[in-house]
């Protein structure tokens, strides 16, 4: 297990060390995506539409609200986190779903970090860890290529 | 299924990944695959009226913890009783709803997540934005407690702190009453060794082997031996709860030994509450129980 909590980070990564994963995302819609790109936060841009699974809320969709969302973390926040909305109000968020995939096609956007409150809808929106977050954070790399 | 708990897991510490494995790094997306759920497909559907945004862009057993000298330094306030639409909000004695205010913040730790938000103070009036909290899924009572404080917050609208030994949140039928929170307990500073792991209060296999162990060095440090990779890290508390900020695992695991070894760090690295019972030291997060005897010289 691997985790880095601190400013503008919130991911954690679990191995084994007995297989060997693909590049393969979950997404229920109906099962599984190849991943073969990934996006930085420099590209990802407000009103990006982006889709994610979560263990709680599913397969879902929204847009980029925000690019530079407070993070959740134990350190002093960091103005990096992205934050997506769905116009139709859909939760996008709830408590299991941290760690879930964030991605769009088969490219690599980020793993769900945690959520913020929408009146009067409640705490519906998503905010995730951009991918090279997740790489740097963890000195790992995403798989794009089996 | 053990890689199911990427979904499940709450993040929010550091642990330094330099020593954590020799193994080939793999895809942290990749692992997702091995969740089994279904899922409902959705889209964009019509939009509805513009919502009021606050976001801003820019079941152990309750008596298992709890009984170790508290340490008398405050660390924010304790909710003591919240009330909710006429509703209390259920508090639970080893699930402390922990609150800190600062000059633009409120923020603290719910029955089991974490929770943020910016504040703008006039006077005793006080608007809230930017809301945010972590999504752990903490099931039972836990999530009970948790999810009524959550809900609450937004609804925060006046502050009365002029009392140094109580603070009055209100909103519309809202109240919460928060008095100084005895602050985070001493961890017991000898070796322990590994008893038993409980999930759900039933015990793990047989045993623990190869005699895992737990040594709270300092205030801030402890260490420790899984049975096959010694630990080493650092911790701090959320309110009574503890709260790894860095951890080294070192070391490889025979097939033998990895589901213990798993169990271990799965608890220690989540956030987790440390008791005495009896004779025996107790560290808990909401669904695993280690549980551990003192080693004397």
């Amino acid at each position: 297990v691997a985790e880095n909590g601190t400013s503008g980070h919130d991911e954690q990564w679990h191995k084994r060390s007995d297989a060997t994963f693909p590049n393969k995302a979950w997404d229920g819609n109906p099962d599984w995506r190849w991943i073969t790109g990934k996006k930085s936060r420099l590209y990802i841009s407000v009103g990006d539409y982006v889709c994610h699974w979560g263990k709680k809320t599913g397969y879902g969709c929204g847009n980029v609200e925000s690019r530079d969302a407070v993070a959740c973390n134990d350190g002093s926040g960091g103005l990096v986190g992205i934050e997506v909305h769905s116009s139709a109000n859909l939760d996008l968020s709830s408590k299991g779903d941290s760690g879930g995939p964030w991605y769009l096609g088969e490219t690599a956007y980020g793993t769900m970090s945690c959520h913020s409150w929408v009146e009067p809808y409640g705490y519906i929106d998503a905010i995730f860890v951009a991918s090279n977050y997740v790489e740097s954070g963890l000195n790992v790399v995403i798989k794009t290529s089996p | 299924m053990r890689l199911l708990s990427l979904q499940l897991t709450p993040i929010g510490r550091v642990v330094d990944v330099s020593r954590v494995s020799a193994a080939p790094r793999a895809a942290v997306l990749a692992v997702l695959i091995t969740s089994g759920f279904l899922a409902v497909s959705c889209s964009e559907a019509t939009p509805t009226p513009s919502p009021t945004r606050t976001s801003s862009q820019g079941s152990p057993s309750p008596s298992h913890h709890g009984s170790i000298t508290p340490r008398p330094v405050a660390a924010g306030w304790l909710l003591q009783e919240g009330l909710l639409h006429g509703n209390e909000i259920p508090l639970l004695d080893d699930y402390p709803i922990i609150l800190v205010v600062t000059e633009s913040e409120l923020r603290g730790m719910s029955a089991c997540n974490q929770y943020w938000s910016e504040m703008q103070r006039d006077d005793g009036e006080i608007h809230l934005s930017n809301i945010r909290a972590t999504a752990v899924d903490c099931g039972g009572a836990i999530q009970d407690s948790d999810d009524a404080f959550l809900s609450a917050l937004p609804k925060i609208a006046r502050i009365d702190d002029s009392h140094p030994d109580i603070l009055i949140l209100e909103g519309r039928e809202l109240l919460l009453r928060f008095v100084p929170s005895p602050g985070p307990p001493a961890l017991p500073t000898s070796t322990w060794q590994l008893l038993r792991i409980l999930d759900s209060n039933t015990q793990v296999d047989a045993g623990p082997l190869n005699a895992p162990s737990i040594a709270f060095n300092s205030a801030v440090s402890f260490s420790g031996w899984t049975g096959c990779r010694r630990l080493v890290g650092e911790y701090t508390f959320r309110g009574h709860q503890v709260l790894v900020t860095r951890m080294e695992a070192i070391g490889s695991c025979p097939a033998s030994l990895e589901r213990q070894d798993s169990k271990i760090i799965a608890v220690l690295g989540d956030g987790f509450y440390v008791g005495l019972r009896e004779s025996e030291l107790w560290i808990s997060d909401s669904s695993t129980a280690l549980v551990f005897a003192e080693l004397r010289p």
